[in-house]
């Protein structure tokens, strides 16, 4: 297993208020979350603002360190990386983040960016380099004579192909996505995830896919981990995430996806209320306030996640009755 | 469906804006029509001139370097781009009011939600309407888009509600003096899709209650199907295709709409790789001479660089703007 996440959890404490006052809450960003990636695979995480999906992300890059639990990624422990960032970490996970206006230097050249990573990880001449940012731009449909340019000569969508190039240029085994496309035109997001799907296969590199997005997060996806207000409520294949889908906030959120078809016009399931404060988590299963299957059980015990077989696990206590429809 | 009576009929509208690097024709030549009742929604990516078209007809145009240098905005006999500025702030948040993508837009961080919308009904009711008639109708319209505890809320500032919460606020504000049109341009996107799909029941309730004519600005091909009646699809400053939403989504014309369909990918049907469109949306200062589509074009002809397209009627109300004479997946006109 290329990536092995044990409990993980992030929790921030935050001052109440008042100068005078120490009081503090805890905000449990992430509360206990373990999944697993293998090599070559990509998982999507999917969840709503709240959910904890960034940070899990940010976690794995070391990014921010976690309150608990294990990451074990290539077989070393995220201790022994932590020491040892650069050359163990960099040189095997690398990230591309949402926005292509904010993450790329405005003042450096796209040679200078792309080549970045490379140059921090060392034990490479100044002529590989360059022939390894020349490679990798044109393999993100760009051409060499771009790597002159700075980033405000390009598109958002170009401008995200040179965050996948830099990515690329160290030939990772893993990257996180944390919403790749979400910034982009809708034109010009298939073209950003043809790329990624063909650089996947080519290259043989594991993503971890961080979306809000649904329909892209199920055509990117070999399997799909749902968040809800810091835990995985429910992993599945991507090909059973429209169908097979159990837990009812899965559901829900698969419900609201507003569909490109006004002969199919649907709104009479759509879930109330808001996801709650991570500050004031509800006692039992975080999802039982909105939800319409809740009984009297789901206000007192958590669920965890159960084994529904084939790699479905889900967190509900009511999973057989909602699976057998 | 018959839409009984035009409310908003806009014509040749044209917004440039003065920027460093030239001219940019954010708007050159945009003309639809509102019916009452109506849901028109106004599709484009970035760039598309959408929202600009939308903030002209307001004449709330952000900044001071774009200008509206033509075309006409008639509202019930009267050209509202040559009203004078007082008689504009009276038709704008009463007869015809907005919501923004960004709701702390229309929302004053230091006054409770309830003395905003107080002070919205007051000044355009010019004191027709009592105080105890004011409270009744904030508290009637927090209700209306599904605050809970409305005399709870009406005491809360924005700060402490969420995004979802205070687009409802907006939405209520822009819905308290009764408008004929609404103008909402991607009141949705910034939102999670549970919360938008609240939202979007929500306008389509008060359409429905109360015939509000809504003019609605999004890129979400998805949010469109679920809405609208009809669809203007905009590219580099102009309509290039107008038309009836099942008729649209049956058989999209111009080929920059059966593109965008076709690139978005549909939850629930898996593909093996998604039809991307080629090339990169228009830079509007260096605009070519034919159809601005014409470079990401799959069917673009020597013609299409040349000449500007013609306007193909699709029936008396509907078109499309492209050399194609059957559209997207036809041949080209003799």
């Amino acid at each position: 297993m290329l990536l092995e996440v044990q409990d993980l959890t992030k929790h921030y404490r935050i001052a109440r208020g008042g100068i005078l006052n120490r009081a503090t809450d805890v905000l449990k960003a992430v509360d206990g979350v373990s999944f697993h990636v293998a090599a070559g695979e990509t998982l999507g995480l999917v969840g709503e603002s709240g959910s904890g999906k960034s940070t899990v992300g940010q976690m794995l890059l070391l990014q921010t360190l976690p309150t608990s639990g294990s990451v074990v990624f290539d077989g070393e422990s995220q201790e022994y990386l932590r020491r040892n960032f650069r050359k163990s970490l960099m040189g095997k996970m690398q990230v591309v983040f949402q926005d292509p206006y904010d993450s790329l230097n405005p003042k450096m050249r796209v040679a200078d960016i792309v080549a970045e990573p490379l140059r921090n990880l060392g034990g490479k001449s100044r002529e590989e380099i360059v022939e390894a940012v020349g490679v990798v731009i044109e393999k993100v449909g760009l051409r060499r004579e771009d790597l002159r340019k700075f980033p405000h000569q390009f598109s958002g969508g170009q401008r995200q192909r040179i965050g996948v190039a830099r990515a690329i240029s160290v030939n990772p085994k893993f990257i996180v996505l944390d919403e790749p496309v979400s910034a982009l035109d809708v034109s010009v997001q298939a073209q950003i995830v043809n790329l990624l799907v063909e650089i996947k296969r080519e290259f043989q590199i594991a993503y971890l896919f961080i979306s809000h997005n649904l329909a892209i997060v199920e055509h990117i996806a070999d399997r799909v981990a749902v968040m809800y207000l810091g835990k995985i409520v429910e992993v599945l294949g991507s090909g059973d995430l429209h169908h097979r889908a159990v837990h009812p906030y899965t559901r829900a959120l698969i419900a609201a996806v507003p569909l490109p078809d006004p002969r199919n016009v649907k709104f009479d399931t759509v879930l109330k209320g808001e996801i709650p404060s991570a500050m004031r988590l509800p006692a039992g299963c975080r999802f039982n306030a909105r939800c319409e299957h809740a009984q009297q059980r789901c206000f007192q015990d958590e669920p965890v996640l159960e084994d529904l077989g084939e790699g479905h696990h889900v967190a509900c206590h009511f999973r057989l009755t909602i699976a057998r429809g | 469906m018959p839409h009984p009576e035009v409310v908003l009929e806009v014509d040749g509208l044209k917004t440039y804006f003065d920027t460093s690097r030239g001219l940019v024709k954010a708007v050159d030549g945009v003309s639809f029509s509102l019916h009452r009742g109506e849901t028109l929604g106004i599709v484009g990516e970035s760039g598309s001139g959408k929202s600009v078209t939308a903030f002209s007809l307001l004449r709330a145009l952000p900044g001071l370097s774009g200008r509206t240098v033509a075309g006409r905005v008639m509202f019930h006999g009267e050209n509202l781009l040559t009203l004078s500025e007082e008689q504009m702030r009276r038709i704008r948040g009463g007869r015809i009011s907005m919501i923004c993508q960004n709701p702390n837009t229309s929302l004053n961080p230091v006054f409770t939600i309830g003395e905003q919308l107080r002070e919205t009904v007051a000044f355009h009711a010019d004191g027709k309407l009592t105080d105890a008639s004011v409270r009744e109708r904030v508290l009637r319209w927090l209700g209306e888009v599904q605050l809970p505890a409305p005399e709870v809320q009406a005491k809360r500032y924005p700060f402490q509600m969420s995004g979802g919460m205070k687009q409802r606020v907006a939405i209520a504000m822009a819905l308290i003096c009764e408008p004929e049109i609404l103008v909402a341009d991607e009141p949705t996107t910034a939102l999670d899709v549970t919360i938008q799909a609240q939202i979007l029941r929500l306008l389509r309730g008060v359409r429905d209650r109360h015939g509000t004519s809504i003019l609605f600005i999004t890129h979400d091909l998805g949010v469109v199907a679920q809405l609208c009646d009809t669809v203007a699809v905009m590219y580099a400053g102009r309509v290039v295709e107008y038309n009836d939403i099942k008729a649209l989504f049956d058989r999209p014309r111009h080929p920059y709409t059966a593109g965008l369909m076709r690139s978005n990918p549909v939850f629930g049907s898996r593909q093996d790789s998604l039809h991307a469109m080629e090339g990169q949306p228009p830079d509007l200062i260096a605009l070519s001479k034919g159809c601005a589509f014409a470079s990401r074009c799959p069917q673009a002809g020597p013609r299409c660089r040349e000449e500007a397209p013609p306007k193909v009627a699709i029936d008396d109300r509907h078109f499309f703007v492209c050399w194609l004479k059957d559209g997207a997946g036809g041949t080209h006109a003799a």
